[in-house]
């Protein structure tokens, strides 16, 4: 992660202070955001719609049901502005395929969804991509302190959403006219049959104090998140030390050296302290061993026999060699008599099992059958992920990666062809990408071409031969004014000497 | 490879006598020194803002004897008039009509001193000919000599009796120049120069020679204003300037002024660095002078001690240099 890339400032604040840049994150991208947002949800309204088609009192129980789903959008959104890009609509509407099946979802839907730190830990989830007993081990650090104020977080936004939804019934009171109030219709709600325009009615107000809230409960969760990792991982000390490094790189790099080496070898001592302290799992096995031979001895040990009477169970019967066909019979159905009882008490129940089980049937269908297609097509995803930092470097005008393998020949080849600009461009970006890998250099992408020779100072040779590219494109591409073929030949031949890989 | 023109080299070489006849008096502060200079070739006016006693006035009077043309200082105070700059019509008894008394602003070089202690109508009257270059004086437009050029001086320290800049005159200042604390080398040998045989503490420019007229001025003016730039580095202007309008933190960004002022200030900046075209490194350079006066920082970034030059900083680390 490009820390030094988060578009918020970076420092430890309490809990409290963490969810009021949650607000602000909301508030600062609001127009993007919820431009994103409304039209998710509203598909989301339309499928829930769709899905309890005739019942639409169900409708904003499913929409609530289903807040674990459509918060990952939310959280795709907020993870990717805090690095300075905002998704647009078809960007969330290609992601959401990716969003839905790539994590639990099944998980996040049955006992996730009472989880009262939801916004908190799905970053977890959907971040870092943690599961099982890597989560619950990461969640467990990530709570100390903070689960608190997360659970505080959404009992707020559960009064919040109930302040919004009551207020909206409120409102539509004050406005009605006397006449109509004797019709009753709006206070069905209170006790009085229901019908279809209340429901509606409701359904609408329930979606609006979700459009309204939700951003801001994913936003302060994320902004919790956030600040916790900056608290445990030290992301401001981290900053400013890659601050101080960038200074540090001209005046002196042998002094950033022998810090990071000295930090280094205090964080190594504490492990080589604590594994001198683990016993060997054979001695304690040992001890084990004694100790139960001990045990066996009459000082800690004590036996009595005791008699009492007992009921025969069935299953005993049935062992039984003495007992008749017809007796055994008999007693069998009284049992299953009484366990009509139990059947009859517990009907609605087991409906209800069948039905969650129902349900993971289609979760595990949903959850499989996609990534059993993904699995299928594995070439068109690998083809569009680029390394980070090839992506520096090799973009093209059209946003494409534009790689070659042998850089001074595909350079001499392109020179030749008399497409001079993209030859001396390959040549100018093929130099730093080489320096970068071979000699650790740390250029980014907003470095200019003399901050870049900068770094080479202390290398003559590079120095030499990367002032010569750099003073050649910069003729090129900035004066218009075309270098002779026979120097680009000379640049691409001296390539090998400076570099170890074409 | 095409050579040079003649008429640019020579532009370049004037540059560096000017530079030179300067250094003669205001030790130390090259930085300072340059910009100054780039937004004389570019023909914009400068904000210099420093503690007292770091030779504001002495770099600007410096500039000043460099070449023949005419300077004028007016300190800026409370009670100050906008007529005291601009002028103003007075009844002549003799000949008993009005006659036109013309004011500061009237001369190729004007020093603005503590610009920032007189109130908000007077600091107006700067506006017009700053940006159009001429002056209206009961109705009727007169015209200020080229070439023009205003720097004015503003001291960060005293808050008490003094009125901040508004966001359109700052707009029309080319550059905001810092003026820093100089290094130690450069002080010991600045105080040897301003006492050794020399009564009382009047600042000295007797050292700096006339070098160039102001039709050569104008001239360099001219060959500035025609050096090369390639369209990615119009992009990569532009870009900085509009990341500064979406940049987080960033309550205000700059205008499009922003933009053309960091292309002209950019050409100011090749010139000096001896070179007819520009190239995205004297962009960047020049964009921290050129942009700090122009956004305004969010009320948060502000309180935890943020300035607009760190949060530059950060935007020039996240726009992308042209590479293709």
């Amino acid at each position: 992660m490009q820390i030094e890339r988060l578009a918020v400032v970076v420092r430890p604040r309490n809990p409290w202070e963490a969810m009021d840049l949650g607000v602000r994150m909301v508030q600062q991208w609001a127009k993007p955001l919820y431009r994103v947002w409304l039209l998710v949800f509203f598909l989301i309204i339309l499928l829930s719609v769709a899905a309890t088609w005739g019942s639409i009192a169900f409708t904003p129980w499913l929409i609530w049901w289903l807040k674990p789903l459509y918060d990952r959008v939310l959280l795709y959104f907020l993870s990717h502005a805090v690095f300075g890009e905002y998704p647009s609509v078809g960007q969330t509407f290609r992601a959401l395929p990716s969003l839905w099946l790539n994590f639990p979802s099944l998980n996040a839907l049955l006992f996730g969804r009472f989880d009262s730190t939801r916004s908190f830990t799905l970053p977890v989830t959907q971040l870092e991509g943690l599961r099982g007993k890597a989560r619950r081990e990461r969640l467990s650090v990530l709570k100390r302190k903070v689960a608190s104020p997360a659970q505080t977080l959404t009992t707020i936004g559960i009064h919040l959403e109930g302040v919004i939804y009551l207020s909206g019934f409120a409102l539509l009171y004050f406005m009605l006219p006397q006449h109509s109030m004797e019709q009753q219709w709006l206070f069905s709600w209170l006790g009085v049959p229901e019908s279809d325009l209340m429901n509606a009615v409701s359904l609408g107000l329930y979606c609006i104090a979700v459009a309204i809230l939700e951003p801001f409960y994913v936003a302060c969760g994320f902004a919790l998140y956030l600040n916790r990792r900056t608290q445990l991982e030290a992301w401001d000390i981290e900053l400013d030390f890659r601050r101080l490094s960038k200074r540090l790189q001209q005046a002196g790099f042998g002094i950033l050296v022998l810090c990071v080496l000295g930090v280094t070898s205090f964080s190594l001592l504490p492990q080589s302290l604590h594994a001198a302290e683990i016993k060997p799992q054979q001695t304690a096995d040992q001890i084990k061993v004694e100790i139960n031979h001990i045990m066996q001895h009459p000082e800690f040990s004590r036996h009595e026999t005791i008699s009492e009477w007992r009921e025969k169970s069935v299953e005993s019967d049935k062992t039984a060699d003495n007992i008749d066909q017809g007796e055994y019979s008999a007693e069998w159905l009284k049992h299953w008599l009484r366990m009509q009882t139990w059947r009859d008490m517990l009907g609605s129940f087991a409906e209800v099992i069948r039905l969650l089980l129902w349900l993971i049937l289609l979760g595990v269908f949903l959850y499989f059958v996609p990534r059993w297609l993904l699995a299928r097509i594995p070439k068109l995803k690998t083809s569009t992920a680029a390394p980070e930092e090839l992506s520096v470097f090799f973009f093209d005008e059209e946003g494409k990666i534009d790689f070659p393998k042998d850089i001074p020949q595909q350079v001499w080849a392109r020179w030749n062809a008399g497409q001079h600009r993209p030859a001396l461009s390959l040549l100018y970006r093929g130099a730093l990408y080489h320096l970068q890998q071979e000699q650790g250099l740390a250029i980014s992408r907003s470095m200019t071409e003399a901050e870049c020779l900068s770094l080479v100072k202390k290398l003559p040779d590079l120095y030499s031969y990367l002032s010569q590219i750099v003073s050649i494109w910069q003729r090129f591409a900035y004066a218009h004014q075309s270098p002779q073929g026979d120097d680009v030949e000379q640049l691409c031949a001296a390539w090998t000497e400076h570099f170890k890989y074409a | 490879m095409s050579e040079m023109s003649q008429e640019i080299q020579d532009a370049i070489a004037v540059v560096q006598q000017i530079r030179k006849a300067i250094s003669c008096a205001v030790v130390g502060q090259s930085e300072a020194v340059d910009q100054v200079l780039i937004a004389l070739l570019a023909a914009g006016h400068v904000l210099i803002e420093g503690v007292p006693g770091l030779g504001k006035t002495l770099l600007v009077q410096a500039l000043a004897k460099t070449f023949s043309g005419q300077f004028a200082r007016i300190q800026f105070t409370p009670d100050l008039m906008p007529s005291d700059i601009i002028g103003h019509a007075m009844y002549d008894m003799k000949s008993e009509s009005f006659r036109i008394r013309r004011g500061a602003v009237f001369t190729n070089l004007l020093l603005a001193d503590e610009i920032n202690r007189a109130p908000a109508k007077t600091q107006a009257a700067l506006l017009e000919v700053m940006q159009e270059q001429q002056v209206t004086i009961e109705g009727k437009g007169f015209t200020v000599t080229s070439p023009f050029m205003t720097l004015a001086t503003q001291n960060p320290v005293e808050q008490e009796g003094t009125y901040p800049l508004p966001e359109a005159q700052l707009d029309r200042f080319l550059l905001k120049i810092l003026i820093a604390y100089p290094s130690d080398a450069e002080e010991i040998d600045l105080v040897k120069q301003v006492t050794s045989q020399k009564a009382g503490n009047r600042l000295d420019v007797s050292a700096v020679s006339t070098v160039v007229n102001p039709e050569a001025i104008l001239q360099l003016q001219r060959v500035v204003s025609s050096l090369q730039v390639d369209d990615k580095v119009y992009e990569y202007a532009v870009q900085i300037v509009r990341a500064t309008r979406t940049w987080s933190g960033v309550s205000l960004g700059a205008g499009v002024r922003g933009s053309i002022a960091l292309i002209r200030a950019a050409r100011g900046q090749a010139l000096l660095a001896g070179r007819d075209f520009v190239i995205p490194d004297d962009v960047k350079q020049i964009a921290l002078p050129t942009l700090r006066h122009r956004i305004v920082l969010s009320p948060e970034l502000e309180i935890e001690g943020h300035n607009n030059d760190r949060v530059l900083r950060s935007i020039l680390e996240q726009v992308a240099a042209p590479r293709l």
